[in-house]
């Protein structure tokens, strides 16, 4: 009877608190869109400047391929010095080509390039190379230049043939938003009554620690699982992301993952003090390692090994799995059993937790 | 009805609260008085089944709270200073919630939200509880803690910040209750409504100081009004205890 009466309660709260519902829906949305549309892995335009000392008709020609590319804005000058462009930042990379190129190259010795890039930003500096490689090894390819290796690499890019970003981002964001809504929901609940002083009169009454706890629970479950959807749903509309594996499957491992976040918020909630130390931890807790520690970004296989053996502990990383699985791969729910019990494990213990921590509380 | 033996609490090396010894009978209103950090709320936590007593036990409606702190919280219904209601839902939300978690029946529940819609108005009863007028806020307070029909009451400075008018509304409250057998613990600063009780206990340092009738207590210290009395009971003990301060620079609990 504790129970149902606490549930009804906090659907309650939640209806009437309308203003809280409209944000609590628009901006995972909102997040998503504003992701989606910035986070573009590809460069359009790579600010390449060309030094030919050679001035040959070879180089010329190298040149000219270099126009062709749609990738490319160039500017030829004489200069010396290609770290003053850097600076001035009006080049991402300086290609220098040197007098003997076009001799070395007909007397078949090995020609040389020099090339220059701006790697102040890593990543950008990695693909403006990749780009540069391949429009030199296509030119290499039309004078039918013999120094090619003799086999060549033909990748296919499985599960993501496009290579688009959104393959990438639609399901890492998800794991994210999902997490933090879900934790920030349930971990204002608690602390709220304790702020309200409502806590002390639940303290009185017969109702125990789980019905209070499962009873908080319950209700935001229903809406994360609201929000969730709406977010794979737009992923899918906006950004054409597939769904490979079965939706009834999604449907549940979302539901896992939102009572995952919820139980961690409500422990948080058993612990803070107050709304605001309570959202502050949330967000942080979640935040972070979701960003760092998940996958999400950075590849695990690569961190140090205490890194590694950390996020084991972050739920959002065993959730990536399920999600990558269940729209690129079209995992079966048997493939993603040990990610799916891992997320299951993490919801039980946080509850038991949060009962725990709550019962002490009660009686102190 | 109210049967408190020897009850005390430590917290670490402190005594808050040091061999409470008292009886409170059925239907009586009993005032609770002490200035802020004598051990009232300690006390008070204790008798309700929220704090385990360190020693003695104290017996409500004949249930030990040492031994069934669940059973004694059934029956006390508990009124706090502070407004500690779900402000922003609804007063029948309010009423709702209180009585289905205290397993109060259907009918129950019907006619207390009609009584109380009927209190408040069309207006009133659509509103979020926090936008209700204090008095009625606290009035909504005691309906809340009356649901499940306790036969102990216990109001935590009920009617702080109510205004005189609003303050003698509730005191008919408690009359009315206290006449149908309810039996009324009350905790105040209000001398004038310690007045009203039917006998009062003061607390200083952690120890009871005095138990008698409003009257008594006043004849005692030869005061004429209960404030002067309780000003110098204060100040009679604080001084027997040979002016020692430690017990002002104690944290209230």
């Amino acid at each position: 009877m504790g129970l149902k009466a606490i549930i009804l309660k906090e659907f309650k709260h939640i209806l009437r608190d309308y203003r809280t519902l409209i944000i609590l829906f628009l901006l995972p949305l909102i997040m998503i869109v504003l992701f989606g549309y910035a986070m573009s892995l590809e460069l359009s335009s790579v600010a390449l400047v060309v030094d030919d000392r050679d001035d040959s008709s070879v180089s010329r020609e190298l040149i000219r391929s270099f126009r062709g590319s749609a990738f490319f804005s160039l500017r030829e000058v004489r200069l010396g010095n290609s770290l003053e462009l850097f600076r001035r930042r009006e080049a991402d990379a300086v290609l220098t080509i040197p007098e003997n190129f076009s001799r070395d190259l007909f007397r078949g010795e090995t020609a040389h390039l020099d090339i220059d890039i701006d790697a102040s930003d890593a990543s950008r500096g990695l693909i403006v190379r990749q780009y540069i490689n391949s429009v030199i090894r296509t030119y290499l390819v039309s004078v039918g230049n013999s120094d090619l290796p003799a086999i060549e690499l033909v990748p296919a890019f499985l599960y993501n043939q496009e290579r688009s970003g959104a393959f990438f981002f639609v399901p890492a964001l998800t794991a994210l938003i999902v997490i933090m809504v879900a934790a920030l929901l349930t971990s204002l609940t608690i602390t709220r009554e304790k702020e309200q002083g409502t806590f002390e009169l639940l303290r009185l009454s017969p109702v125990h620690s789980y019905e209070i706890i499962l009873g908080k629970v319950l209700p935001y479950l229903l809406l994360a699982l609201l929000i969730a959807g709406l977010i794979v749903l737009f992923g899918i509309l906006l950004f054409q992301v597939p769904v490979r594996g079965s939706i009834t499957a999604l449907a549940v491992y979302l539901l896992i993952y939102c009572l995952t976040g919820l139980s961690f918020g409500i422990l948080i909630s058993t612990v803070a003090g107050s709304q605001q130390a309570a959202m502050l931890i949330a967000l942080i807790a979640t935040l972070l390692p979701t960003l760092f520690l998940s996958g999400f970004m950075f590849q695990l296989e690569a961190m140090p090994r205490p890194l590694q053996i950390i996020s084991l502990f972050v739920p959002a990383r065993y959730f990536l799995i399920i999600l990558r699985g269940l729209m690129l791969k079209g995992n079966s729910v048997r493939e993603l059993l040990v990610p799916g019990t891992a997320l299951m494990t993490f919801s039980f213990i946080f509850l038991v937790l949060a009962i725990r921590r709550f019962r002490a509380y009660l009686e102190s | 009805m109210i049967e408190v033996r020897d009850l005390t609490k430590r917290f670490g090396g402190l005594t808050a609260v040091r061999d409470l010894s008292f009886i409170v009978d059925p239907g009586e209103v009993f005032g609770f008085l002490g200035a802020n950090g004598a051990g009232k709320t300690t006390s008070i936590r204790m008798m309700c089944g929220l704090l385990k007593p360190s020693g003695g036990d104290a017996l409500l409606d004949g249930i030990s709270v040492r031994h069934n702190p669940e059973g004694v919280k059934r029956r006390i219904g508990y009124m706090s200073q502070r407004f500690s209601l779900y402000g922003e839902l609804s007063p029948a939300a309010n009423v709702e919630f209180f009585a289905r978690v205290y397993g109060v029946s259907k009918k129950k529940i019907q006619s207390e939200v009609a009584r109380l819609q009927t209190e408040l108005g069309e207006a009133g009863a659509g509103r979020a509880a926090s936008e209700l007028p204090l008095g009625f806020k606290q009035r909504l307070g005691l309906a809340c803690a009356l649901l499940h029909d306790p036969p102990i009451i216990v109001l935590d400075e009920p009617t702080s910040g109510v205004d005189p008018v609003g303050r003698r509304i509730f005191w008919e409250d408690i009359y009315t209750l206290s006449g149908a057998g309810h039996t009324v613990l009350v905790t105040t600063h209000f001398m004038d409504e310690a007045e009203y009780c039917d006998r009062i206990a003061i607390m200083n340092a952690g120890r009871l100081i005095a138990l008698d009738t409003p009257a008594a207590v006043k004849a005692r210290y030869g005061a004429e009004t209960l404030n002067q009395a309780f000003i110098r009971a204060v100040a009679a003990d604080r001084e027997s205890l040979g002016g020692n301060r430690e017990w002002d620079s104690r944290p209230s609990s």
